[in-house]
């Protein structure tokens, strides 16, 4: 008898714990959908900016886009080493 | 070869605010070309235009010429909408020139004396006084890199493929 007394108290408590359980997975989902959703439409803006800003350039004027800057940045170094030679 | 890839981290570190770089960059080459050519003899042993002091009105004029395509790059970018291989090629002489400032100012500080022979002078005193012109060299080509990530694929997959979460392009 005093078990079944006992028991009922602490049945009930386990249910309750389920069900916050339950409702806490539950909100952990729909966080998760939110969430999801979220970063579907931020990839949808990127990639809608991306189809815009991207521009398109051939080979050969992207090598000569990397020997330019290149060159740029060593036309400084080489007129720091001609002033160190020729004073 | 620069290896882009290397400054591609460096490019998402330091989100440079690159019209603003650009924009000091033309301006200031407005005007020390603009002085170069109308006050030679006061302004042509600046130490970050003394290179150019052999022959100050030609200088100018070409500084002034950067600036203009420097200007006519950002108006282009401006009419089509989008930094294009134009819009790069025309501000590379403008970096040329701010390397060859900066490259100056390194000279005087190891030199320890102002380009008008004032000195001796403390190297360091003269490193932190030229200190932004330096630094507006070394900004610029990152900047133009950050500004031109839609045509370099590795800047351009740093800003579209982030880590956290493809966030909307941010090479304004």
């Amino acid at each position: 008898m005093s078990n079944d007394v006992e028991s009922k108290p602490s049945e009930g408590r386990f249910i309750r714990i389920e069900a916050a359980i339950d409702k806490l997975v539950d909100d952990v989902a729909e966080f998760r959908v939110d969430v999801a959703t979220r970063l579907t439409r931020l990839e949808t803006v990127a990639v809608t900016a991306d189809k815009v800003q991207v521009t398109k350039v051939s080979d050969r004027t992207y090598f000569w886009m990397r020997v330019g800057i290149v060159a740029s940045i060593f036309i400084g170094i080489g007129s720091f080493v001609a002033s160190i030679y020729l004073g | 070869m620069l290896k882009l890839r290397q400054t591609s981290w460096l490019l998402k570190f330091l989100r440079l605010p690159n019209r603003p770089i650009i924009w000091a960059a033309t301006l200031l080459h407005f005007i020390a070309g603009l002085s170069l050519i109308l006050a030679a003899d006061r302004t042509s042993r600046v130490v970050a235009m003394a290179p150019f002091s052999g022959q100050p009105e030609a200088w100018g004029a070409a500084m002034l010429t950067s600036s203009y395509l420097a200007l006519s790059a950002l108006f282009h970018e401006y009419r089509v909408g989008q930094a294009t291989a134009v819009t790069f090629f025309g501000l590379l002489p403008q970096q040329a020139f701010l390397f060859v400032s900066a490259a100056s100012a390194m000279y005087f500080v190891i030199q320890s004396h102002y380009a008008t022979s004032t000195g001796p002078v403390d190297p360091l005193f003269i490193f932190v006084d030229q200190l932004p012109i330096m630094l507006l060299a070394l900004l610029h080509p990152l900047g133009l890199l950050r500004m031109h990530a839609s045509i370099f694929p590795v800047s351009a997959a740093n800003h579209f493929q982030a880590e956290s979460g493809k966030g909307v392009p941010d090479n304004v």
